[in-house]
C-alpha cells in the first residue's frame, strides 16, 4: 500500500522533471587538442559541456571545437583514459593531456572522494577518508568483501575468526568501532557479493565525514560504491577462477596412547586412588593403544582425517558488461560461486552432505540522461546464497571433532557399521555422511532508484535529487536431517545406540527483513566565476524504515546537510550536520531527534605563493575536524515496563505446568542515544613529482552516554538493572601512510605501507568498590582482561610452603604460582590486575607490486602488534568436562616430576582445577602476527596477438590468500585469528583467466 | 511547468514523512504491562494468578541442584560420582566469596521482589475476596521462605519489607541482625497462617502453600534459632558480626518456642506419617504426589530424569546409560541401625561384616543401592568389574566412587525393564521432620523420655522392630547426651538427601568434628564368596568460617553497607 503510493508520487516527480528547458543564448567557440602522456593525439575523445547536451569528439589529430560559455565545466573522456574536467576561462584555446587509466595502481589523491550522500572532487574535502579500488579488491579470492579489506585501509582492523563457507567474513573495526556499511548511499548490511561489481570501498572516519548520518554517525562508515557505465564502447569481461582451499590449522589432539597415558597421570595427580577408582586405563589397554593390536576394542582414530579432505575447491565465474552512450550508461554483471566445504562425502548418498556454499549474484546499474537536465538511474542487486551442510550441522560436527578423544570408538566396526558407545552415540563420520543434510537459502534484493534534475535555470549549480531504495532479505532453512544408529561390538554381538530414522522434512524462516529508504536532496555545486572559489552545499531529508521479522518497524528519519567552501583552492571549510532520530523512545515509541554538527578546516599549503619555490613538493595539506556524533542503540523499547512469561509453575496432582508471568528487566525511561566528540587532525601531501605520497592522521574520540548496566547493580533490587547512558570511553590513535609509485614506459611499480594505532581508555563505568588501584577497570583499555600474574609453576612443596596461600585451594607441585600483589600473604581476588596486552593495538599493511611487459606482480603483507590471545577452556585444557574432555599435543609438555624445568603446561588435573583454571597471565599468548595475506602474478597476452581474435585483453593470473603466517610459537600451530577450533580459516591458491572483448 | 518543480519537494516530503498509513502500533502491544498483569477488569484474576505462580518458581528444587549434584554430596553422607564437581568445593574447603556453588542470594531477592510486586498490585484487581486472601498470604509465605533460604546460609540479611525499589531508589541497605531476620520470618508466618488455604488441599491446588507450611516454616526457623550455632554459640570474635549470624547470648528457653510451634502444628490435626504403600510407606512418601506426610514440596513434572541421573551406571534404558551421579558413603551406610534398632557397633546388634546389608533398617534399602539389591529385575553389581562398577573409563567415565548409589526418591522399579514417568517432588517440609524437631527440642529441654516417644513413631514407620520392651532399640535409661546423638543420627538417616544434614551439622556445631574426616567406600570382590573391604575415598576439611556462607563478593563491592561474615 505504502509502496505503491510512493511509486505513484515518484512517477509524478519524473513527469515534472522532464519539463527541461532548452538551451539558449550566445556562446564562445573553444578549440583544443587532446594528447596522451606520450604526446600522441587522442582520437575519439568525447567532450561534453556539463549540464547540457552539447558534445563533440576529437578528430584523428586530437583536435576538437565546441560552443560554450566561460565558467562552464567541460568533461573530456575517452575509454582507457581518466576523465578530465576543466572549467572554461577566457582563454579559448586548450591543450589537454589525458592520463592513461591503469588497473595496476590508482592514485587515491587524484580520485574523487566518495562521501555518504555526495562526491567531492579530489582535495576538496577535509573529511578523513581512505579508499581501496576495484583493482585491489579483486586480488583476493574471497567471497565477502570484508576479507578483501585486510591490511589495505588505514584505521580498519579486521579479524577473521572462521572459515565456514558463506559466513567467513571478517569482523571490521574502524578506530575501535564497528562501522556502518553503506552501499551506493543506502545503509545495507550486505557484504557477500560479487567483488568485481565494486568500484571502490571508502572508509569515512571523522565527525565531518559522517555527521550527516546523525544517530548513526559515531562508528564511522564503510562506503561501497558499485561500478557504473560510462559513455564509450561496450566492454565485456569474463573471468573464470578456481581456487584450492586448504585449512590453515586445527588444534592438534593426542593419539589414543598418549591420551590414555595422560588420563591416568591426571587421575594420579588429583590423588584418585588407582587401586579402587576404576577410572584408570590398565597397562594392557595402554599397550593395546600403543601397538594398535586390537583396533576394535582399543581404537586410535584420527577423526579429523576421517571426515575432512585436505583440500576443497572454490570456483567462481564472473561475466560483466559495461558501456554507454550519451543517453545512457550501464554496468551489468553476473557471478556464480561454488565453494566446497572440507567434509568428506560418499557417492552412496544421492544428495550432497558437504557444507557447500553457492551464490548467484546479479547486478544491473543503469544511468540515463533523460534530458540534458534530468538524469536518473536504477541500480539493482539480486543475490541468492545457497548453503548446504550435513544434517548434524557443521558446527556440531566441528565441536565433536574437537572434543572426541582418539580412543572414543572405532569409526567403523568390522561389519562396516558406524561405531559408537553409550557415551559417544554421535559417531562423527555418521554425523558427516549419514545424518542427511540441511539447506539454507538466502535471497536478497536491493533496489536503488534516483532522479536528479539540474535547476540551472534557477541558479547555475543548483540541483534537486530524489532517491528511493528497497531492500528485502529472506533466509530459509530446510531440514532434511536424519538420525542414525551406532553399534558397539561386544564379542560377536553388537549393541545398538540410537536409531536409524527417516529424513526430516521441515522448513522454516530463519529471518526475514525489509527496508525502504527515501531521500530528497537539494544541492548547490558551483565554481564561482573569476575565482577559484567553489561552493558545495547539500540539504536532504530522508527516512530509513526497516522491519526485521515480527518486530515493529525501526525508522530513522531526519534532515542532514553539508556545506563546503573552498577559497582559491587554498582554504577549505566544511560543515555538516545530522538532525535525526529513531522511533524507539518514550513515551510511546516516539521519534527522538538529536542534532549532531561537525566542522572541518583545511589548508592546501602547496597553493600558497611561497611554496612556488619549493619545487619538490607537489602537494601539501593540513586539515582537521571536530564534531559531535551519535549512535542510536536504543534496543527494543527498553523504556517499556514489560512483564513476560516466566518458566511456568507446576501445581496439582496431575503435575501440569501453569503459566507464570514476571516483571521484565527494569525499564529505562531516560534512555537516549550514545554520543561522541571526535577530533581528527591530518596532514597529507606528495613530493618528488607525486611519486612519494604521505598521509598522517591523529584522532581523539570521546564516547559518552554509552549504554551499560550500572556497576553498583546490587542484587537487592531483585531485578536486572537496564542499560543506562552512563559509560564514557576514549579512543585515540594515529594512522600513517606512505607510498611510492612510478611509471615508465615499460615498468610500473609501487610500494605502499600503512600503520594504525588505536588506544582506548575507560573513563567512566560506575565502578564498584575496589580496595586496590590495580583492580580498577576505569583508566584501563576498553575490554581489558583481568587476572592473576602467573609466576611459573610450583616446583616443590617447599616452594609452596614458602609462598602465599591460595584462598580456597591447596596447591601441589606443578600448579600455577600467582603473584601476591597486595603482599597480604594470600592469593585472592585482590591480587587480580590487568593482564595481557595493555599497549595500544597496532596493525599495518605493506603492499608492493610491479608491472612489466605484460607481467604484473603484487603482494600484501598484513600484521598486528600488541594483541593477545587467551587460550583456555575445553578446547585448550586437558581433561575438562569432568575429566572426559579432550587432550592436546601441547599438554604433553605438562609439568610432572620428569619434566619439571621446561614444562609450559601445569600438572594435569582430572576435570576442573580452580587454581590453574583461574584467569591469569599463564594462558595469555602473544597474538601478534604477520601474514602474507595476498600475492598475485598475472600475465596479459600481447595485444598484437589477441587483437587478431578480436579480444582486447587476455590475462591469466595466479593469486593466493593467507599464504604465509608468522605468529607466536606458543600457539602450538594454532592460527592467530581462528584459534579456538571452529571451522579453520583457509589458505587459497587461485588460478584464473580474465578475457575482455 | 516550473511550478511543478517547486511542488516536488513538498510532494516528496509528504511521501517521506506522512506516507505511512498507520500499519503498526507504535510500541509493542503484544507485551504484558503492569496494567495488563494486574488488570482492574480481570474479575477472575487469571493474569494476576500467573504473577503469583511465578513466585513459586524461585523455590529451590533439591534434586541435583548444585551443578547436577545433591547438596548432601557435601555433607559426608555421599560424594559426587564425578570428580571435581563444584559441590565438592564445600568439603575440599575451596569455597570462597567468589566461588560458592550455592549462593542463592540472587534467587532469593528476585523471588522477594516478585512477591512484593504481587502484593503491591493485587489490590487493584477485583478478584474474589478469598482468592485475594490466599494469594497475598501465599506471596508472603514464599517471601518468608526466601528469607529463610538466606538466613540459613548467611545469617541476618537486609530485610526489604514490602518495598519494590525502582531505578532511582537507593538500595544500599545494611544487613539486619540474625534476631531481626528470625523475628521477621516467624512474625510473617504467624500473621499469614490463618489466611492461607486450610491444610486439606484440593488435588488441583496441590503444591500451594497451606497453613501447615507456614507453621512448619516457623518450627524450622525456631529450631535453627535455638540450635547451638545460632543460640549464642557463634565462633565470631567481632560482636557486630556475631549479631549478624546469631544471637549474642545463649538462651535455652528458645527450645520451648520450638515445642510451642510444634504443638501448634500438631493442633492442625491433619498430618501423619505415611505408613502404607508399595513397597513401603517410607518410599511412597516420595513417589506419591499427594499424601498427608508432605507439608510442602517443590513441584516437578512427572518424568524419569531422576531415575536416569541416579540409577547405577550399568542400567542402559532406551540407549541411555544411567548416570549414577551420587555415591553415598560407607560412613552414611554405617549410620543405619539394624532392624532391631541397634547400631551396628552396639553389642547384640547382630551385624555381620561379611554380610553387611542383612538385617538392616529397611530405610537403608530405600535410600541406597548396595551390591545385590534388586533393581529393574537384576541385582545391582557394584563389585569390582561388575556392570555397575565396570572400572573401564572407555565404558563408563562415571561410576560409583564408594560402591553405593542413591536409591531414595526413585520410583518403584525393582521389577520391570524400563523406567516410566513418575512423581518427583522435592520435600521442603514433611511431617517426619516436625516429629524430629519436636524430639530434639524436648530432649534439649530435658524431657528425654518424651523425646524417645517421638523417635519411636519414626522408627515404627521405618519398619524397625518394636522389640520386647517396645522401645525400638532405644535403651532404657538413655541419657540426654546419648539421646541427642541418637536423634541426630535418626535425623541423618530419616531426612537424608533432603538438604537437612548439610545445615544440621552446622547448627549443631558438630561439623568441625564430623567433616574433618575420611570418607569411606566399600570394595567388593565377587568370587565364590563375596568379600567386603572398607576403603578410603575422600577426605573432607572444615574450618570455623564454613559455618556461615560468604556473602557473594560482587554484592559486597556493589553495596558498601553489607558486612561480610567473619573469616571470609
Amino acid at each position: 500500500m505504502k509502496l505503491t503510493a510512493r511509486f505513484l508520487l515518484f512517477s509524478i516527480a519524473i513527469c515534472s522533471m522532464l519539463s527541461a528547458n532548452a538551451r539558449a543564448g550566445i556562446f564562445t567557440t573553444y578549440t583544443g587538442i587532446v594528447v596522451d602522456n606520450l604526446k600522441k593525439p587522442v582520437e575519439g575523445a568525447i567532450i561534453r559541456v556539463a549540464g547540457s547536451n552539447v558534445t563533440t569528439r576529437t578528430n584523428s589529430l586530437g583536435v576538437f571545437s565546441i560552443d560554450a560559455n566561460e565558467g562552464d565545466k567541460i568533461t573530456i573522456s575517452c575509454p582507457g583514459y581518466k576523465d578530465y574536467q576543466y572549467v572554461l576561462t577566457q582563454s579559448t584555446t586548450l591543450s589537454v593531456t589525458l592520463e592513461k587509466e591503469t588497473d595496476f595502481f590508482r592514485n587515491k589523491e587524484s580520485e574523487p572522494v566518495q562521501l555518504i550522500y555526495t562526491t567531492a572532487p579530489p582535495r576538496q574535502t577535509v573529511a578523513s577518508n581512505d579508499a581501496v579500488y576495484n583493482n585491489d579488491i579483486i586480488k583476493s579470492p574471497v567471497t565477502s568483501f570484508r576479507n578483501a579489506l585486510t591490511g589495505r585501509l588505514a584505521g580498519l582492523y579486521t579479524l577473521q575468526s572462521s572459515g565456514l563457507p558463506g559466513t567467513d567474513g571478517a569482523s571490521l573495526t574502524l578506530r575501535g568501532q564497528t562501522p556502518v556499511i553503506i552501499i551506493d548511499g543506502v545503509v545495507a548490511n550486505l557484504t557477500t557479493f560479487d567483488l568485481e561489481e565494486i568500484e571502490s570501498i571508502t572508509v569515512l572516519k571523522d565527525a565531518v565525514a559522517t555527521a550527516m548520518l546523525g544517530v548513526r554517525s559515531s562508528n564511522g562508515a564503510l562506503l561501497v560504491t558499485t561500478r557504473k557505465g560510462k559513455e564509450g564502447r561496450q566492454q565485456i569481461s569474463f573471468t573464470a577462477q578456481t581456487a584450492i582451499q586448504k585449512p590453515l590449522s586445527f588444534p592438534k589432539t593426542l593419539n589414543a596412547y598418549d591420551y590414555a597415558r595422560l588420563h591416568n597421570e591426571a587421575l594420579r595427580n588429583d590423588g584418585i586412588d588407582s587401586a579402587y577408582s576404576g577410572l584408570y586405563y590398565t597397562q594392557a589397554a595402554l599397550d593395546a593403544y600403543q601397538n594398535h593390536s586390537d583396533p576394535n576394542k582399543y581404537p586410535d582414530i584420527n577423526f579429523r582425517d576421517q571426515i575432512t579432505n585436505k583440500t576443497s575447491l572454490l570456483k567462481r565465474y564472473t561475466l560483466s558488461a559495461t558501456g554507454g552512450n550519451r543517453f545512457a550508461g550501464y554496468f551489468i554483471s553476473l557471478e556464480h560461486i561454488n565453494q566446497s566445504g572440507f567434509f568428506k562425502t560418499v557417492d552412496s548418498n544421492s544428495y550432497n552432505t558437504n557444507n557447500n556454499f553457492k551464490s548467484y549474484v546479479i547486478r544491473s546499474n543503469i544511468d540515463v540522461n533523460i534530458t540534458p537536465k534530468l538524469n536518473g538511474g536504477i541500480y539493482l542487486l539480486g543475490r541468492i546464497l545457497n548453503g548446504n551442510e550435513p544434517g548434524a550441522a557443521t558446527n556440531t560436527i566441528l565441536s565433536n571433532l574437537l572434543n572426541t578423544p582418539a580412543n572414543a570408538y572405532p569409526i567403523l566396526n568390522q561389519d562396516g557399521s558406524f561405531g559408537g558407545t553409550q557415551i559417544y552415540q554421535n559417531n562423527i563420520l555418521a554425523q558427516t555422511i549419514g545424518s542427511g543434510y540441511n539447506q539454507n537459502y538466502k535471497r536478497d534484493v536491493l533496489v536503488n532508484l534516483y532522479l536528479k534534475r539540474s535547476l540551472d535555470e534557477v541558479t547555475p549549480g543548483l540541483w534537486i535529487k530524489a532517491k528511493a531504495s528497497f531492500n528485502s532479505t529472506l533466509s530459509e532453512n530446510i531440514n532434511r536431517s536424519k538420525s542414525f544408529a551406532v553399534y558397539q561390538q561386544n564379542g560377536t554381538a553388537y549393541t545398538q545406540f540410537g536409531t536409524n530414522g527417516t529424513q526430516a522434512n521441515g522448513n522454516g524462516i530463519e529471518y526475514q527483513g525489509k527496508t525502504d529508504y527515501e531521500e530528497l536532496s537539494v544541492g548547490y555545486d558551483r565554481i564561482l566565476k573569476n575565482s577559484n572559489n567553489s561552493i558545495n552545499a547539500l540539504v536532504l531529508v530522508n527516512r530509513d524504515n526497516s522491519t526485521n521479522g515480527s518486530d515493529l518497524p525501526y525508522t530513522i528519519t531526519g534532515t542532514s546537510g553539508r556545506l563546503a567552501y573552498n577559497y582559491k583552492s587554498k582554504y577549505l571549510i566544511e560543515a555538516a550536520f545530522g538532525l535525526n532520530g529513531s522511533n524507539r523512545y518514550p513515551d510511546h515509541g516516539d521519534t527522538k531527534l538529536g542534532f549532531f554538527p561537525a566542522v572541518g578546516l583545511g589548508w592546501n599549503i602547496d597553493k600558497e605563493h611561497f611554496m612556488n619555490s619549493v619545487s619538490f613538493v607537489s602537494r601539501l595539506r593540513l586539515y582537521g575536524s571536530y564534531g559531535k556524533t551519535g549512535w542510536d542503540n536504543a534496543g527494543y523499547f527498553v523504556y517499556y515496563p514489560r512483564f513476560f512469561d516466566g518458566p511456568g509453575a507446576i501445581f496439582g496432582t496431575g503435575a501440569g505446568t501453569v503459566t507464570s508471568i514476571t516483571e521484565g528487566t527494569l525499564p529505562n525511561p531516560n534512555i537516549t542515544w550514545e554520543k561522541a566528540d571526535k577530533l581528527n587532525l591530518g596532514i597529507n601531501g606528495a613530493v618528488l613529482k607525486d611519486h612519494l605520497n604521505f598521509k598522517a592522521e591523529y584522532f581523539r574520540n570521546k564516547y559518552y552516554d554509552l549504554l551499560m548496566q550500572r556497576g553498583r547493580n546490587s542484587t537487592l533490587l531483585g531485578n536486572d538493572y537496564p542499560n543506562e547512558n552512563i559509560g564514557k570511553n576514549r579512543y585515540s590513535g594515529w594512522e600513517g601512510q606512505l607510498s611510492w609509485q612510478q611509471s615508465t614506459k615499460k615498468l610500473q611499480y609501487f610500494i605502499s605501507v600503512n600503520v594504525s594505532q588505536v588506544k582506548s581508555k575507560v573513563l567512566y563505568i560506575d565502578e564498584v568498590y575496589r580496595p586496590y588501584d590495580w583492580m580498577r577497570r576505569t583508566g584501563q583499555s576498553v575490554g581489558q582482561r583481568f587476572g592473576y600474574v602467573a609466576e611459573g609453576l610450583f616446583q616443590s612443596q617447599a616452594e609452596i610452603n614458602a609462598s602465599p596461600a591460595t584462598v580456597g585451594y591447596t596447591p601441589q607441585p606443578g600448579d600455577i604460582k600467582y603473584r601476591d600483589m597486595n603482599r597480604d600473604g594470600v592469593i585472592d581476588q585482590n591480587d587480580q590486575i590487568a593482564i595481557g596486552s595493555t599497549d595500544p593495538l597496532m596493525f599495518y599493511g605493506f603492499s608492493f607490486g610491479l608491472s612489466w611487459r605484460g607481467f604484473d606482480f603484487s603482494a600484501l603483507l598484513q600484521g598486528v602488534e600488541n594483541r593477545d590471545i587467551y587460550l583456555s577452556g575445553p578446547g585448550y585444557w586437558a581433561f575438562q568436562n569432568g575429566g572426559t574432555g579432550q587432550a592436546y599435543n601441547h599438554n604433553l609438555n605438562r609439568r610432572n616430576p620428569a619434566n619439571a624445568a621446561n614444562a609450559n603446561y601445569p600438572r594435569l588435573s582430572y576435570g576442573a582445577n580452580t587454581n590453574n583454571d583461574a584467569a591469569s597471565t599463564f594462558w595469555v599468548h602473544r597474538g601478534d602476527y604477520l601474514r602474507l595475506k595476498n600475492a598475485e602474478i598475472g600475465y596479459s597476452l600481447p595485444e598484437t596477438l589477441i587483437s587478431r581474435i578480436k579480444l582486447k585483453t587476455v590475462r591469466v593470473f595466479v593469486n593466493g590468500y593467507n599464504l604465509l603466517t608468522a605468529a607466536s610459537s606458543t600457539l602450538d600451530g594454532r592460527d592467530p585469528e581462528a584459534f579456538s577450533g571452529g571451522y579453520p580459516v583457509q589458505r587459497l591458491f587461485n588460478f584464473g583467466i580474465n578475457i575482455k572483448f | 511547468m516550473k511550478k511543478t518543480i517547486y511542488l516536488l519537494p513538498v510532494l516528496l516530503s509528504i511521501v517521506i514523512f506522512w506516507s505511512s498509513c498507520r500499519k503498526y502500533e507504535t510500541e509493542p502491544k503484544d507485551w504484558f504491562t503492569s496494567q495488563l498483569t494486574f488488570d482492574t477488569l480481570d474479575k477472575n484474576g487469571i493474569v494476576s494468578g500467573y504473577a503469583l505462580n511465578n513466585i513459586y518458581t524461585y523455590i529451590p528444587g533439591g534434586f541435583n541442584r548444585i551443578d547436577g549434584d545433591f547438596l548432601d554430596d557435601a555433607s559426608g553422607d555421599a560424594i559426587p560420582s564425578r570428580y571435581n564437581t563444584t559441590v565438592e568445593n564445600y568439603t575440599k574447603g575451596t569455597v570462597s566469596s567468589i566461588n560458592n556453588p550455592d549462593p542463592y542470594w540472587g534467587n532469593s531477592y528476585y523471588g522477594i521482589r516478585d512477591a512484593n510486586v504481587y502484593l503491591k498490585n493485587i489490590d487493584k484487581v477485583p478478584v474474589p475476596v478469598l482468592t485475594k486472601q490466599y494469594g497475598k498470604a501465599e506471596a508472603r509465605f514464599l517471601r518468608a521462605l526466601f528469607y529463610w533460604e538466606l538466613l540459613k546460609r548467611y545469617g541476618g540479611v537486609p530485610l526489604l519489607g514490602d518495598t519494590v525499589p525502582g531505578l532511582n531508589d537507593n538500595i544500599q541497605k545494611p544487613r539486619n541482625s540474625f534476631a531481626e531476620t528470625v523475628d521477621y520470618i516467624v512474625n510473617e508466618c504467624t500473621a499469614i497462617k490463618d489466611s492461607l488455604r486450610p491444610v486439606a488441599l484440593a488435588s488441583s491446588d496441590w503444591g500451594r502453600a497451606t497453613k501447615g507450611a507456614a507453621v512448619a516454616l516457623k518450627c524450622r526457623v525456631l529450631l535453627y534459632a535455638a540450635s547451638p550455632l545460632f543460640n549464642g554459640g557463634g565462633f565470631e570474635t567481632d560482636p557486630v558480626k556475631k549479631a549478624l549470624t546469631g544471637y549474642l547470648t545463649a538462651d535455652p528457653t528458645r527450645w520451648q518456642k520450638v515445642v510451642d510451634a510444634v504443638l501448634e502444628f500438631n493442633a492442625l490435626g491433619y498430618y501423619g506419617l505415611q505408613t502404607s504403600g508399595t513397597p513401603t510407606g517410607f518410599i511412597s512418601v516420595f513417589i506419591n504426589k499427594m499424601n498427608t506426610e508432605i507439608i510442602f514440596a517443590k513441584q516437578s513434572p512427572n518424568n524419569s530424569n531422576l531415575e536416569i541421573s541416579q540409577s547405577p551406571v550399568g542400567y542402559i534404558i532406551s540407549n541411555t546409560r544411567s548416570q549414577g551421579l551420587t555415591s553415598p558413603t560407607q560412613n552414611f551406610v554405617d549410620a543405619f541401625p539394624m532392624t532391631n534398632g541397634l547400631g551396628i557397633n552396639e553389642s547384640g546388634s547382630g551385624y555381620n561384616a561379611s554380610s553387611p546389608y542383612t538385617g538392616r533398617d529397611p530405610r537403608l534399602a530405600a535410600t541406597v543401592f548396595y551390591n545385590g539389591l534388586t533393581w529393574l529385575s537384576r541385582s545391582v553389581q557394584t563389585y569390582q568389574g561388575g556392570l555397575d562398577k565396570p572400572d573401564n573409563p572407555a565404558v563408563s567415565p562415571v561410576e560409583t566412587r564408594t560402591g553405593y548409589y542413591l536409591r531414595k526418591f526413585l520410583g518403584n522399579f525393582s521389577t520391570g525393564t524400563a523406567f516410566s514417568s513418575g512423581s518427583h517432588n522435592f520435600p521442603i517440609f514433611r511431617y517426619a521432620e516436625i516429629i524430629l524437631d519436636y524430639a530434639e527440642a524436648l530432649n534439649e529441654l530435658g524431657q528425654v523420655e518424651s523425646a524417645v516417644t517421638q523417635i519411636k513413631t519414626i522408627r515404627a514407620r521405618a519398619g524397625i522392630a518394636a522389640g520386647t520392651n517396645s522401645r525400638y532399640g532405644i535403651k532404657v535409661g538413655i541419657t540426654q547426651a546419648e539421646m541427642r546423638t541418637l536423634i541426630q543420627n535418626e535425623r541423618r538417616i530419616e531426612l537424608a538427601f533432603e538438604e537437612h544434614r548439610f545445615w544440621d551439622m552446622r547448627r549443631w556445631k558438630i561439623a568441625g568434628q564430623v567433616l574433618n574426616t575420611t570418607l569411606n567406600g566399600i570394595k567388593i570382590t565377587n568370587g565364590t564368596t563375596v568379600t567386603y573391604q572398607i576403603v578410603p575415598v575422600a577426605t573432607t576439611v572444615f574450618q570455623d568460617k564454613f559455618y556461615h556462607m560468604p556473602i557473594p563478593y560482587d554484592e559486597i563491592t556493589k553495596n558498601s553497607k553489607l558486612i561480610q561474615n567473619e573469616g571470609w
